[in-house]
């Protein structure tokens, strides 16, 4: 299987998404990074897989094997958090209207 | 001596036995990075110091007072003859990815530039429990991202100690200049595809990877959270070993940590390696880079003296009475870059969805709506690097349906932990304690000279990022230098949680060639100080 160069329709798709505005030289050089890189990927298309893959993760006993008790703490500083926000009033952030009409994705 | 020539073991003992005290060593400490450092990292950064180019730049902030107040609690505790900690004393650099309590985490990004933590990394507390002395934040590439240092929004950007005109490497090459210039003999720094080893290797100083899970990722700014492992940097293997035995350990707050016990690692790395089966493996005699052109992989050689170093290596552990064993077959070795780049852009592009201007940080003044911000506000905060990272990431994660390139890579991510399996299994073939390779392909590059090639500066990375896929611990350990006089690391990577064993062919070897001409050479930025 060969994978195809990103094209400009679907690059400008993945700005969207990613919520950026980028000028032309910006896009010129990212998209010809973005294409060089998946040359590189190109090479796991060509690797016989094998059918059994374990994670190399999953063999380490970790804390996370037994559930932690759900109990609720409250942070110490809770107003530092909210004082980082751009806007807040009354310990609530506030943030500005969504287009109206438009996709927040 | 200078009191910044000596091991962060030297400075705990005599900080304790009250031969040394805490706020000397600090005001040694800073005033060494006064007389190396220059300017610092700074947003938008204007050069004022005309000697620039041959400073060292690692910082990119001092937390003076923080250390005043800890030197002054270390010297305290030993005045009154209480334990004052495994670190009493010790100047530490914190790469400026981790969160400390009150001070600005930058990720050294516009988009984290007034971002104030408000509380402070599990590896850090650990850190500043056991006494150490936290002098500032040290320079990287923006959110970790690059492999040279030179991706930071905090410019100047640190140079590589040894040569000025070089990267020290990255992503954590302010902490491997800060030590290589013995500003700190440690420094805090992480690795998630190399990140800790390559600088450490070009910078000629120790830098040790931890299996994933062994140090709390809590208060890093992740990255790729499959692949980040926080570590240290420090100039001999048990200074490694010390900074290791305090910040390792299960951690409530990141899950993912280990529960298994945590060794004395400094008794651990004064056994000798008779007996020990050490493996060299063919497929990291090169790396297999695709054509920009052609989309041809061209398998490019290691440099010629980095591969000498590693059969030199060899040679001085098997008279130690280690045996080598050859041949050892890594055939998944060359897919480490392909599936870094498919697991780490998807994992950083889902991390950074966080970055949108509401919370905290980099945010526009007057958006239209909030589609506006979040727009602008990326893509004013944002780096390039980040930005090319984020969008692969969205790119593959929104692959079609008869594709999923995450599964696929993390199918190859097994395969690449197997080869390890198999050359660890103590039942197989290898029955190896340790592999035994080159940590970077060759010796650290010039400035601008990869720059802006993502594909090659990310392949600089492919005798370290396997270590990443499996979870293993690795260590970097100097090993001579090249012609242009320029350091050269060997790496060693080692079983599940094995830091000991790794470490203990580390030591080894450092003491083995501690009379080494090379040993006694300096690094250019210190050799007009005294």
């Amino acid at each position: 299987m060969q994978l195809d160069k990103i094209s400009p329709e679907a690059f400008e798709k993945i700005i969207e998404m990613a919520a950026f505005s980028l000028d032309g030289e910006e896009k010129a050089y990212l998209l010809e990074q973005l294409n060089h890189q998946l040359q590189s990927v190109q090479e796991l298309l060509n690797i016989p897989l094998e059918d059994e893959t374990e994670s190399p993760l999953a063999r380490i006993p970790r804390v996370g094997d037994q559930p932690r008790s759900d109990d609720w703490q409250a942070f110490e500083k809770p107003r530092e958090i909210i004082a980082m926000a751009t806007q807040n009033e009354d310990g609530m952030i506030l943030v500005p209207e969504p287009a109206s009409g438009k996709d927040l994705a | 001596m200078s009191y910044t020539k000596l091991s962060a073991l030297d400075i705990a003992q005599k900080v304790q036995a009250g031969e040394l005290k805490a706020l000397d060593m600090l005001e040694a400490s800073l005033a060494q990075i006064q007389a190396v450092d220059g300017d610092f990292g700074q947003l938008d950064g204007q050069v004022t110091d005309p000697n620039t180019d041959k400073k060292v730049h690692a910082f990119i902030s001092l937390t003076k007072d923080l250390a005043l107040a800890q030197a002054e609690a270390v010297d305290a505790k030993v005045q009154k003859g209480e334990d004052a900690g495994l670190l009493a004393g010790v100047p530490v650099s914190i790469k400026d990815i981790f969160a400390l309590d009150g001070t600005v985490t930058t990720a050294a990004s516009r988009m984290l530039h007034n971002y104030r933590a408000p509380y402070t990394a599990t590896a850090v507390q650990k850190l500043i429990d056991a006494g150490a002395l936290i002098v500032g934040k040290v320079n990287l590439d923006e959110f970790t991202f690059g492999s040279s240092n030179e991706s930071s929004a905090y410019q100047p950007a640190s140079n590589n100690p040894w040569n000025t005109a070089h990267v020290p490497g990255g992503s954590s090459g302010g902490s491997a200049a800060a030590v290589a210039a013995e500003e700190t003999p440690l420094s805090l720094g992480t690795d998630t595809g190399g990140s800790i080893r390559q600088p450490a290797a070009f910078c000629g100083v120790v830098g040790l990877k931890p299996s994933y899970g062994r140090i709390s990722r809590y208060g890093l700014i992740a990255f790729a959270s499959s692949l980040d492992c926080p570590g240290p940097l420090a100039r001999n293997v048990p200074d490694a070993a010390l900074m290791l035995q305090v910040m390792a350990g299960s951690d409530q707050r990141d899950e993912n940590t280990s529960i298994l016990p945590v060794p004395n690692y400094l008794e651990a790395i004064q056994q000798d390696v008779k007996g020990l089966r050490i493996g060299l493996s063919p497929d990291y005699a090169g790396i297999a880079y695709p054509n920009p052109e052609t989309g041809a992989f061209e398998v490019i050689p290691v440099q010629r003296e980095v591969n000498q170093a590693v059969l030199d290596a060899a040679e001085c552990l098997a008279k130690l009475g280690a045996e080598i064993v050859e041949d050892v077959p890594m055939p998944h070795t060359r897919y480490g870059i392909p599936v870094y780049f498919v697991v780490s852009r998807i994992e950083a592009a889902s991390n950074l969805n966080r970055m949108d201007g509401v919370k905290y940080g980099f945010s526009v003044v007057d958006p239209k709506d909030l589609q506006d911000l979040y727009r602008r506000t990326r893509s004013e905060g944002f780096g390039m690097q980040p930005k090319l990272r984020i969008l692969m990431g969205a790119y593959l994660s929104a692959s079609s349906k008869n594709l999923n390139y995450y599964q696929l890579a993390s199918q190859v991510r097994a395969m690449v932990r197997k080869d390890f399996d198999l050359a660890f299994d103590a039942t197989a073939a290898h029955r190896l304690d340790a592999l035994l390779t080159p940590t970077t392909p060759t010796s650290a590059f010039k400035r601008a000279e990869l720059f802006g090639d993502s594909v090659l500066m990310q392949y600089a990375d492919q005798m370290t990022v396997s270590v990443n896929h499996a979870g293993l611990p690795a260590v970097t350990v100097p090993a001579g230098l090249d012609d242009a006089g320029l350091p050269i690391g060997i790496q060693l990577i080692g079983n599940d949680f094995r830091e000991d064993t790794i470490l203990r062919v580390a030591n080894a070897y450092e003491q083995v060639t501690s009379d080494a001409a090379w040993r006694k050479v300096r690094p250019m930025a210190l050799q007009e100080v005294k």
